[in-house]
């Protein structure tokens, strides 16, 4: 089952000029729906939006039409993000080229998801997204438990982060140095989470998009 | 040159939505604070909101509960109003200097 995310990235002009918000977070619209949560943020921000998608293995999305998924969903969506459970599906996520992120999620099994695999994202240049909405629950110690494994496993290995706190409703939304201070206390720091590098990815697949970018490596003007 | 080894760090905070209360605000914010780090970590951190006016808080906390507190921060906005801090400071004096506009 797919679900269409955005992200929401106004740029906030305050009466310091030094000082501006921005607000790095997907906010999945099937939920909230789009006309009510772009009309309730306020005339002054330059919001720009991006769309994603998050293919997550199920009855539906499985090993065998993987393949077919995200060739139908790659020139649809600016960011495509594969949340594997198994490890077919995980190994192709971090081979495929057209694949930008891997996401980790408390239901995500360290078996998976070990140093050896951390390598390979590694070589594929693939962002790791991590989904920290647990940690805005009551009791989180028991979802944040698998997430801090894979964390430890991930050290050896030299990965970008993603944050995400998966929110549902346009109040839950947090700007990406909140998201930051959050992943602190979890042990990434704040060049690990840095949200260029989801921009500069973003800025490709849009010139991709446009067709400007018809091969890796060549630009047209 | 004599280092203090608690040194203030003092938060700017934002409230975007409905504006919380004095009282609802240094409960959640403590509460979330208990929650992550315990009891004493919280009494550790001197935790304290400095000034609350309109759209915006001055929070004050020893250094090493910067982390731990900014963090917080952002987890205690529900779903009427959202938290978000814009910068930190060792002086309140330096923090007044940047945001000389919103402060009376």
């Amino acid at each position: 089952m797919s679900w269409g995310l955005l992200l929401i990235e106004p740029r906030v002009s305050f009466s310091i000029d030094e000082l501006s918000t921005e607000i790095i977070d997907f906010l999945d619209l099937r939920i909230v729906g789009y006309e009510s949560s772009i009309s309730k943020l306020p005339n002054t921000l330059d919001v720009e939006l991006f769309s994603r998608i998050t293919l997550t293995e199920n009855e539906d999305i499985n090993l065998k039409n993987i393949k077919k998924h995200v060739s139908n969903n790659r020139y649809n969506h600016h960011f495509l993000v594969i949340e594997a459970f198994s490890a077919g599906l995980a190994s192709f996520a971090a081979r495929d080229g057209r694949v930008d992120a891997i996401r980790i999620s408390p239901l995500s099994k360290l078996k998976i998801f070990n140093t050896r695999y951390g390598r390979r994202l590694e070589e594929g240049d693939k962002l790791v997204e991590i989904d920290i909405s647990c940690m805005f629950e009551r009791n989180f110690a028991k979802n944040l438990r698998p997430i801090l494994r894979i964390l430890q496993a991930f050290t050896k290995c030299d990965l970008k982060y993603v944050l995400s706190t998966n929110p549902q409703n346009l109040m839950h939304l947090r700007s990406y140095r909140g998201i930051q201070s959050i992943g602190r206390i979890i042990g990434l720091s704040n060049r690990q989470t840095s949200p260029g590098l989801l921009l500069d990815r973003l800025e490709v697949n849009k010139k991709k998009l446009q067709g400007k970018i018809p091969f890796p490596g060549v630009e047209l003007e | 040159m004599v280092v203090k080894l608690e040194r203030m760090r003092y938060f700017f905070v934002e409230f975007f939505g409905e504006i919380p209360e004095l009282g609802k605000l240094i409960y959640m914010l403590r509460k979330q604070i208990k929650n992550l780090a315990g009891e004493i970590f919280l009494a550790k951190s001197g935790v304290h909101i400095v000034h609350l006016q309109e759209n915006y808080a001055i929070i004050r906390t020893s250094h090493i509960a910067r982390d731990m507190v900014e963090a917080a921060v952002q987890l205690i906005g529900d779903d009427l109003f959202i938290a978000s801090v814009k910068r930190v400071s060792g002086t309140i004096k330096k923090l007044g200097e940047q945001f000389e506009d919103t402060f009376d």
